[in-house]
């Protein structure tokens, strides 16, 4: 049964994945990333980390590709008629250099020595809150250097987005002529 | 019910040799941002899948660093779009060869 699970997810997820890579609109391939996602979501729940698996459909689907298909809709579909599909030259180096890559990946995983103890049970919630803030482990500092890491994140992006904090809104003319 | 980790670390491998193949072979600025995405989320496939093989605190390690870049994924999510819609004012193009003003 779990393997049935963890092929029919793990084919979810590579195919989303292949749809990225070779679609043409922009929405098209958020929307395949949405199906990547989901389908990682449940090779978590597979693995022993149900509650990575409910994040991330909370984070990743939820907010993160939310937030990029909001910003493509609003950049008019964000798809130029002149932008060709990807250059040939261009597509001949990703793809050259994705298999080298993944033939160095392979020979190293290969050469690993996995332990072959039996699947882990389920961690529970309690068990995750109680290891990330145990003091005597150091991992509470995550939260801190995460919290920061938001923050600073959102003031910037605010920075971006608003030029000038006392600009009139006469930039809304420049995006609505791409629009 | 047992998954093979190697199983388990050879589709995080093939998803993270998409995303690299996405990131450079695609030209609009989207496309490499979500080949970012999917970079990170190959590396929290491999975490998960090592994380479950792992009894007691080896294990939940690997399920926090996970927390951690998930954070992360959201912070470049936010500038980078962010960082986009500023492209798109100033040159109105997404694609990505347009802004080489470093180059010369």
């Amino acid at each position: 049964m779990a393997d049935v699970l963890f092929i029919i997810f793990a084919l979810a997820a590579l195919l989303g994945a292949t749809g990225l890579l070779a679609s043409r609109h922009p929405l098209a391939g958020a929307l395949c990333l949405v199906g990547t996602m989901l389908g990682l979501s449940g090779l978590y729940a597979l693995l022993a980390a149900p509650f990575l698996a409910v994040v991330q459909i909370l984070t990743y689907a939820g907010a993160i590709m939310m937030l990029i298909i909001f910003v493509i809709m609003v950049l008019g579909g964000a798809i130029d008629r002149s932008l060709p599909h990807s250059g040939r030259s261009r597509l001949a180096t990703g793809l050259g250099l994705a298999a080298g890559l993944f033939s160095v990946l392979a020979l190293a995983l290969s050469k690993t020595v996995i332990p072959a103890e039996a699947l882990q049970p389920a961690r529970e919630i309690p068990a995750i809150g109680l290891a990330l803030f145990a003091p005597e482990s150091g991992w509470w500092l995550l939260i801190l250097s995460a919290s920061l890491l938001l923050l600073a994140a959102m003031a910037a992006a605010i920075l971006l987005a608003k030029r000038r904090l006392d600009a009139e809104p006469e930039e809304h003319a420049v995006v609505e002529e791409h629009a | 019910m047992s998954v093979s980790p190697l199983l388990v670390q050879g589709v995080a491998a093939l998803l993270f040799v998409l995303g690299v193949a996405t990131v450079l072979s695609r030209r609009n600025l989207f496309f490499v941002l979500m080949g970012v995405e999917l970079l990170l989320n190959a590396a929290n496939l491999s975490f998960i899948g090592f994380a479950s093989q792992f009894p007691g605190t080896a294990g939940m390690d690997g399920q926090l660093m996970v927390l951690l870049v998930i954070a992360v994924a959201a912070a470049e999510a936010c500038i980078g779009l962010a960082l986009v819609v500023c492209l798109f004012r100033g040159r109105g193009s997404l694609d990505i060869d347009a802004y080489s003003a470093l180059k010369e």
